[in-house]
């Protein structure tokens, strides 16, 4: 029997809730540390998680701003560290499609695209009647925007009473974080070849130009790991 | 230094622009041409370099730890992701962990 919409969203949250909000615990928490070292107001960390609801572009802005970045400059790198949710976006629609929705619900829906929800939809949506997906997503992407919120402002609230000596740990967490993403979960070799030359890019642009190196790390990098792979693939084909 | 809050909406936007689009080119464009392949290239390289800078050139409270002590705890958190059945908290809090230890043991 098919599921309400209510009882979809439902399922959604509860899966959402366990393993997958833990997973972006250390990261979150630990940009609500870096937001409170950074000078920033607890509620400009919270409401911006909500509002962007991507962690790489919200440490590139943090990044960009303490570094007095034009404002293009911004946020041309906060679109481009967070451009892999067009394709993503792209691949998950049409697991959600269905004729009992309106559009704007995709629209909606696309907001809460983010890697810990594709996920998990792209691994059960397909055991699950058209019908119910796009509640399922809904459901699990609230609980993770909501509980990131939260994390935010704990880790805030943390950073901001404890000696410095612990805070170095704290506000270390999300760069972690995403080191041990990146290091422990390389799938192909455009991920291997664009996460390394970004590694080397990222110091050797910031020594160039503090203000603009984020964005050269990223779009010079990338480049370079985009043109070597369509030449060594070239070659093989 | 710009309004930061200007900044926000600025950036919420250029984000949502691409979720946006998926739901608009779904179905219309593939995803594994050219483009796409650049997009995530320059993605991935954007914060692989920033976290790569934070960790050998950080601002900041991180700036006051010491650079080997940085690149210990990356190592350890690692190791620990793997250890622990890739278990992310568990790497990362690990990490987190050490470099705290190892900050504090040098004024010892």
């Amino acid at each position: 029997m098919e599921l309400s919409a209510r009882a979809s969203y439902l399922n959604g949250v509860r899966e959402a809730l366990g393993v997958p909000v833990l997973v972006l615990v250390a990261g979150y928490l630990g940009f609500g540390a870096l937001a409170g070292a950074s000078g920033v107001s607890l509620w400009f960390a919270v409401i911006s998680s909500v509002t962007i609801w991507a962690l790489p572009g919200q440490l590139v802005l943090l990044d960009m701003w303490q570094a007095g970045a034009p404002l293009i400059a911004v946020i041309l790198a906060v679109s481009l560290a967070n451009a892999r949710f067009l394709p993503m976006t792209m691949t998950l629609m049409p697991m959600l499609r269905d004729d009992s929705h309106p559009t704007w619900r995709y629209y909606l829906a696309a907001h809460l695209v983010a890697m810990v929800a594709w996920v998990a939809c792209m691994r059960r949506c397909p055991g699950m009647p058209a019908r119910e997906r796009l509640h399922f997503f809904m459901g699990f992407g609230t609980v993770c925007v909501v509980s990131c919120a939260v994390m935010v402002a704990i880790g805030y609230l943390i950073a901001d009473a404890i000696p410095q000596q612990l805070q170095i740990g704290l506000v270390f967490l999300s760069p972690l974080y995403f080191f041990v993403i990146m290091a422990g979960e390389v799938r192909s070799r455009l991920m291997a070849l664009a996460l390394g030359y970004g590694a080397v890019a990222g110091p050797l642009c910031q020594l160039y130009s503090p203000q603009w190196g984020v964005l050269m790390a990223g779009v010079g990098g990338g480049s370079v790991a985009f043109l070597i792979l369509k030449a060594t693939s070239s070659k093989h084909a | 230094m710009h309004d930061l809050w200007l900044l926000m909406v600025a950036a919420g936007v250029a984000t949502y622009f691409w979720r946006a689009l998926g739901v608009l080119l779904t179905g219309r464009v593939a995803t594994d041409s050219d483009i796409f392949n650049w997009i995530s290239c320059v993605a991935y390289a954007m914060v692989a370099g920033l976290i790569m800078r934070i960790v050998v050139m950080p601002g900041g409270v991180l700036a006051s730890s010491l650079l080997i002590h940085r690149l210990l705890a990356c190592g350890v958190a690692l190791a620990a992701y793997r250890a622990c059945r890739r278990n992310l908290l568990a790497g990362v809090g690990t990490g987190a962990v050490v470099l705290i230890v190892l900050n504090a043991m040098r004024e010892y």
